[in-house]
């Protein structure tokens, strides 16, 4: 069975789906045992799933307006 | 204003590769790129509809207020102006201007006073003992971490735990994991090999982890 150090090594691999079919396998039976990696990966998978879902922030109008006068002011001197 | 080649004048009266009547929209990012060079209005329209919210919410990420992510975003736009005709299509549209955010994002950084601080990563990284084993002060599992992870308030302290990262390592999760860029993405953009975006992007995230487990054991103090 794999170390613990060897699947905390790996864990951004496992999550990102890139490791081989063979690892992968080995990785999957260690989390079923090992409460400790277990949770060091739901608790990691579920932050990085909240980060994704928080990532868009809104731009003030007017700076986006200032932005598109800027640059068209540029354009046409 | 720069003129063109032929010295007839000014950039905007080059004759356009594609015609007025084309929707700017209706065209790729690499299609865009000969308008923009040729400083076509609608072209940069079109590119600010692409482009704004990602370069904001990347410069958001990096620089963590909206002051500066306003002005990394100004500063990354008449960028794009400045610099296109240089622009040699050897990356993608998208990987040159995140790059450009990215630089104008660091210049930002490095501007400020040192009260400003992360942490060292280091500190938050899991250690092991020679058989492979960890070697934790507070064990992983606890069921307030699980519990934690379903309160809303996480999404707040998630973003104060990533804008105390180091830059190197802020630059690129934020790029990989709140953006959503691929690691070959990441890895143009900041000039690096996909191994070390990995490896940035990996420690990146057990400090996040370990920032969370943390927080729980310390009663909500840090
Ligand atoms: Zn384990």
């Amino acid at each position: 069975m794999l170390d613990c150090k060897h699947v905390v090594d790996e864990l951004s691999n496992y999550l990102d789906d890139e490791v081989a079919a063979a690892l992968r396998q080995e990785i999957g039976a260690h989390l079923g045992e090992c409460r400790t990696c277990r949770a060091l990966y739901d608790s990691t998978r579920r932050i990085l799933r909240i980060v994704t879902d928080s990532r868009s922030f809104d731009i003030p109008e007017e700076v986006s307006e200032r932005i598109v006068q800027r640059l068209m002011k540029k354009i046409e001197p | 204003m720069e003129t063109d080649a032929m010295g007839t004048g000014r950039t905007a009266e080059l004759p356009l590769p594609v015609g007025r009547s084309v929707p700017r929209s209706a065209l790729s990012d690499a299609q865009l790129v000969p308008l923009l060079k040729a400083a076509d209005e609608a072209a940069y329209e079109e590119l600010l509809r692409r482009y704004e919210t990602k370069i904001f919410s990347l410069a958001r990420g990096l620089t963590r207020n909206d002051t500066d992510a306003q002005d990394v975003l100004q500063e990354a736009c008449l960028s794009v102006f400045k610099h296109i005709k240089s622009f040699k299509g050897q990356s993608s549209l998208s990987t040159w201007i995140y790059r450009i955010t990215a630089n104008a994002a660091l210049m930002r950084l490095r501007g400020r006073k040192k009260d400003e601080r992360s942490v060292p990563i280091d500190d938050y990284l899991p250690q092991f003992d020679d058989t492979g084993h960890r070697v934790a002060a507070l064990p992983d599992w606890h069921p307030a971490v699980d519990e934690m992870l379903l309160n809303k308030e996480l999404g707040g302290l998630l973003r104060r735990w990533i804008s105390e990262l180091e830059p190197d390592y802020r630059l690129v999760f934020v790029m990989r994991d709140q953006e959503g860029l691929s690691n070959e993405e990441v890895a143009a953009a900041l000039n690096l090999s996909v191994p070390a975006v990995k490896s940035r992007l990996h420690r990146a995230r057990l400090y996040l982890r370990e920032r969370a487990k943390r927080y729980v054991y310390g009663g909500g103090g840090d």
